[in-house]
């Protein structure tokens, strides 16, 4: 069920408290469920344009099953109209999971025109819940440098971001990496590139649980991450096979030696060493003839010595799963599916708004990509 | 001190996955039983799904039925496809989880029937890499206990392989009074020892009983009203709208006392009534507990009727069905005495619940299934608005639901909107399936993944399990040496008129949940 009224900004609470009152007293047929609100935590979306907004409200009729939210969705706008702000009031109600009662949150739409988009942060400070958690969620290439993105970053208790929309992503992770750094005591980072990572870090980790096959990670001289990129990007190397080398350098104490290159049009190198010996991370990236396909497509840990082991990780044809193999001294000895699940923009949201603490992980690897000597 | 999730794999840290095992082999005795497939492998394949198990981790299955493992994984697959949560696995994820699951027939009771287990799990630690580390479940009548435990010290399973770990998870019932529970104590710990062992009870593993520690000990709200001081009585509640179904056999030995009383509702009670702990471990909770149960007032053979009353349904209607009494059902003696309906009052003797009844009640084919604790504060010590309420001014109730609608609730009065005074009682409601959108894992899950990790904190301890049945056996005998006037409430009713007399002797009564 969804109730909307364009409302004047300055009379939003009032709105807020009338569209309660509306739900509350809508006259009960037989069948009906009674609508109880429920709010956990403030999100705040930014969305940059009407198609975008358009689908982060079908986004957030999802995300709210799982996390019944006030929702801010600011949506800029060009050209000139009656009201530099406006805004409208919308409840977002699912069935609970017994079906028993209507649960009810709300979402604030905030449309702005250019000029007046430095009214944004103070108007949504002034509305959010007190005493919950304030999660913005920026889906547009972030704009690390914009007063608007900093505005909304020191509101919240976490920000998210999409790393792989930069264009640039050595600029843009360094600018996160710096970010962090700078928000250290404040702030929490997410970045959905990282967050899609996390069936592949699983399978990683898997294989060495077992103590045996643990010693090799001492031994791992070649990581080879392959990817398929965007068809129409220019030549770069994607923030998500950045990050899954720059983790695997981290948690193993690599350190870089060598200023990482391109070795020829779709190879990039980067020279590292352990404690006991150099180390090759090669990313290849290269377009797939699986139609619209792209993103990791294959991880090899391998250490080349005697006896011999390669820990591979691939994704499967048809994107659902990822296929783990071991082979020692070249004898295939498990292989694991790792299932890939849903991973829905909305699906992805609603992980991160379970986490508020800061990611520990994805900082050292952002970190390590910031030591990388250039 | 290391966290147990991450045991040295330097990738495993920081996976969001909330808690994750090491490889191990978990070895199921009576794997073509009931419970294996309704619960333990759609468990297990459920925290499969969610990468909470270790790479190679595996199943073997053991029992009398003869079975290769090709048909054991078949009739494992349709155990998940009938009764797990999840979506019906498909092929690749089946695959992957299948080529873990293992099974060899063996005959409990006879040793040379354990080298073929010994040879397979030998053979799983090398091809899967699972360590020597061994969890055995025992999910057998309880009769096969003793031989299954004491068949794997002599063939030295207990023992872990260099480097692993060794721990046994043993089913409910623990005994059926104080007597067998102590021997089969004694029997369990030749063998094992204490910290190998984990007594389950899967009330303890469901998400609302765990919360009752993080409301009383996360929020500083309650606990200083958590007291003899400002509380009256609490009531915990475990009715059940079925009638025994397919466990008549069981059930008719058992009874309501020994099935929910002596272990779930009074592991709850302990859960409500312990002092803080100063850290999670699980050595300072199962102390917490086994002082609080310790500290309940004993009940001597002569106030039994005093502390305790007992039921059994006759006919009558369910949801406005007519329905057989209890000594109808199937496998049940048609002269059975045995209760359908248990209520005690326990007191606890220290300073935080002197003189505050705990009210324990469970029955069948009561009106509605439902699990709850409710704490009833006292009234307000000076009735101000007396004159000026609606009705009765009811007093504050806290409500703690563990199923369904897991939950809770404050019930306090408040002023209706009108010139007048005029008070109602309203409440103020948290439910778990409104404010998270997301499945809690089921109790086997749970406790599994906790045996894995080697936490017991949710397992019952040897002296807890002795100390509850040095409670409650007092009370089976003397009800069994006393005649019962069975049956003495109709099914779909809320129990025998002789409980509402008992609660009401104290000046209180039975919610009406």
């Amino acid at each position: 069920m969804q109730a909307a009224e364009g409302v004047n900004v300055h009379e939003i609470e009032r709105d807020l408290r009338n569209l309660w009152e509306q739900l509350a007293e809508t006259p009960q047929t037989e069948g009906d469920q009674p609508v109880m609100r429920v709010c956990v935590l403030n999100l705040i979306v930014y969305a940059p344009g009407k198609q975008a907004a358009g689908e982060v409200n079908q986004i957030m009729a999802e995300v709210t099953t799982q996390h019944p939210s006030r929702i801010f969705v600011i949506l800029p706008k060009n050209g000139a109209s009656e009201s530099a702000l406006s805004a409208w009031v919308t409840a977002l109600c699912h069935l609970s999971a017994g079906g028993h009662k209507q649960v009810c949150c709300e979402q604030i739409m905030i449309t702005a025109e250019d000029h007046a988009t430095y009214r944004l942060p103070s108007l949504v400070r002034s509305l959010l819940v007190p005493d919950l958690p304030v999660v913005s969620w920026w889906r547009d290439v972030p704009s690390f440098e914009s007063r608007l993105f900093a505005e909304l970053a020191n509101a919240s208790d976490r920000v998210i971001i999409d790393s792989a929309l930069v264009q640039d992503s050595e600029q843009g992770l360094a600018a996160l990496a710096a970010l962090i750094n700078e928000k250290q005591q404040w702030t929490a980072f997410s970045d959905l590139s990282w967050s899609r990572l996390t069936p592949w870090r699983i399978a990683v980790a898997g294989f060495f649980d077992a103590p045996d096959w643990r010693r090799y990670l001492t031994r791992l001289n070649r990581v080879e991450i392959d990817y398929t990129p965007d068809r129409n990007a220019r030549r770069s190397i994607p923030s998500q096979a950045f990050l899954i080398g720059c983790w695997l350098a981290s948690r193993l104490k690599w350190r870089p030696t060598l200023k990482p290159r391109w070795n020829g049009e779709d190879t990039y190198q980067m020279k590292l060493a352990s404690e006991h010996l150099p180390i090759g991370i090669q990313i290849t990236t290269a377009p797939s003839a699986r139609g619209d396909h792209r993103g990791l497509d294959a991880l090899r840990l391998v250490a080349d010595g005697e006896p011999s082991a390669q820990f591979v990780v691939s994704r499967s044809e048809d994107d659902s799963y990822l296929r783990a193999d071991v082979e020692l001294s070249g004898a295939t000895l498990a292989r694991k599916v790792i299932p890939l699940g849903r991973r829905s923009e909305a699906q992805l949201i609603a992980k991160e708004l379970e986490i508020l603490d800061r990611d520990a992980m994805f900082e050292q690897a952002l970190a390590f990509f910031a030591s990388l000597p250039r | 001190m290391m966290d147990p999730t991450v045991f040295e794999n330097p990738l495993r840290e920081g996976l969001r996955l909330e808690r994750a095992a090491e490889p191990c082999v978990t070895v199921i005795f009576g794997a073509s039983g009931d419970l294996t497939k309704r619960k333990l492998v759609p468990a297990l394949y459920s925290l499969a799904t969610q990468n909470l198990l270790g790479g190679g981790f595996s199943v073997v299955g053991t029992g009398r039925t003869p079975m290769n493992h090709e048909a054991f994984r078949t009739a494992m697959r349709d155990a998940v496809n009938r009764y797990s949560d999840a979506t019906p696995p498909d092929n690749a994820h089946w695959e992957s989880f299948a080529s873990g699951l293992f099974y060899t027939p063996t005959d409990t009771q006879k040793p040379e029937s354990y080298n073929n287990l010994i040879n397979l799990l030998v053979q799983v630690d090398r091809e899967r890499g699972t360590a020597g580390n061994r969890l055995f479940y025992i999910s057998t009548p309880p009769t096969l206990y003793s031989d299954i435990i004491r068949l794997l010290g002599t063939t030295g399973l207990n023992r872990a392989p260099d480097g692993g770990w060794t721990r046994i998870i043993i089913e409910k019932p623990f005994g059926e009074d104080l007597r067998s529970a102590r021997a089969l104590n004694r029997e369990v710990l030749q063998v094992f020892t204490e910290d190998q062992v984990y007594r389950i009870d899967h009330y303890l593993g469901k998400e609302t009983v765990q919360n009752i520690m993080v409301l009383r000990f996360a929020n500083g709200i309650f606990e200083p009203i958590w007291n003899r001081r400002y509380v009256d009585h609490i009531q915990i509640t475990a009715a059940e709208s079925l009638g025994v179904e397919d466990r008549g056999g069981y059930y008719d030995h058992a009874g309501a006392f020994r099935d929910m009383i002596e272990n779930h509702l009074l592991q709850v009670l302990a859960h409500v009534a312990m002092e803080p702990v100063a850290t999670m471990e699980a050595r300072a909770v199962r102390d917490e507990k086994t002082k609080v149960i310790r500290a309940i007032r004993p009940i001597m053979p002569e106030e039994v009727s005093q502390f305790a009353v007992r039921g059994q349904y006759g006919e009558g209607l369910a949801g406005g069905e007519p329905v057989k009494g209890y000594r109808q059902e199937k496998n049940v003696n048609p002269k059975s005495n045995t209760e359908t309906y248990a209520a005690v009052k326990f007191l606890i003797d220290n300073w935080r619940w002197a003189e505050v009844p705990f009210y324990l009640r469970s029955g069948k084919r009561l009106p509605k299934r439902v699990i709850e604790v409710a704490i009833q504060f006292r009234r307000a010590p000076h009735l101000l608005f007396k004159h000026a309420t609606s009705g009765p001014l009811e007093p504050n109730a806290l409500i703690l639901r563990i199923q369904p609608d897991e939950g809770i609730s404050l019930n306090f009065s408040a002023k209706m909107p009108g010139q007048a005074i005029n008070i109602r009682a309203v409440r103020m409601d948290f439910q778990y399936g409104t404010s998270f959108g997301k499945r809690p894992p089921e109790a086997y899950e749970r406790l599994l993944l906790d045996a894995m990790l080697g936490d017991s904190t949710l397992f019952a301890r040897g002296d807890t399990v002795e100390v509850a049945w040095e409670l409650t056996t007092p009370i089976l005998e003397a009800w069994t040496q006393r005649a019962s006037n069975f049956p003495n409430y109709e099914a779909g009713g809320w129990g025998p008129k002789e409980a509402d007399e008992f609660i009401e002797r104290d000046g209180r009564r039975w919610r009406r949940p």
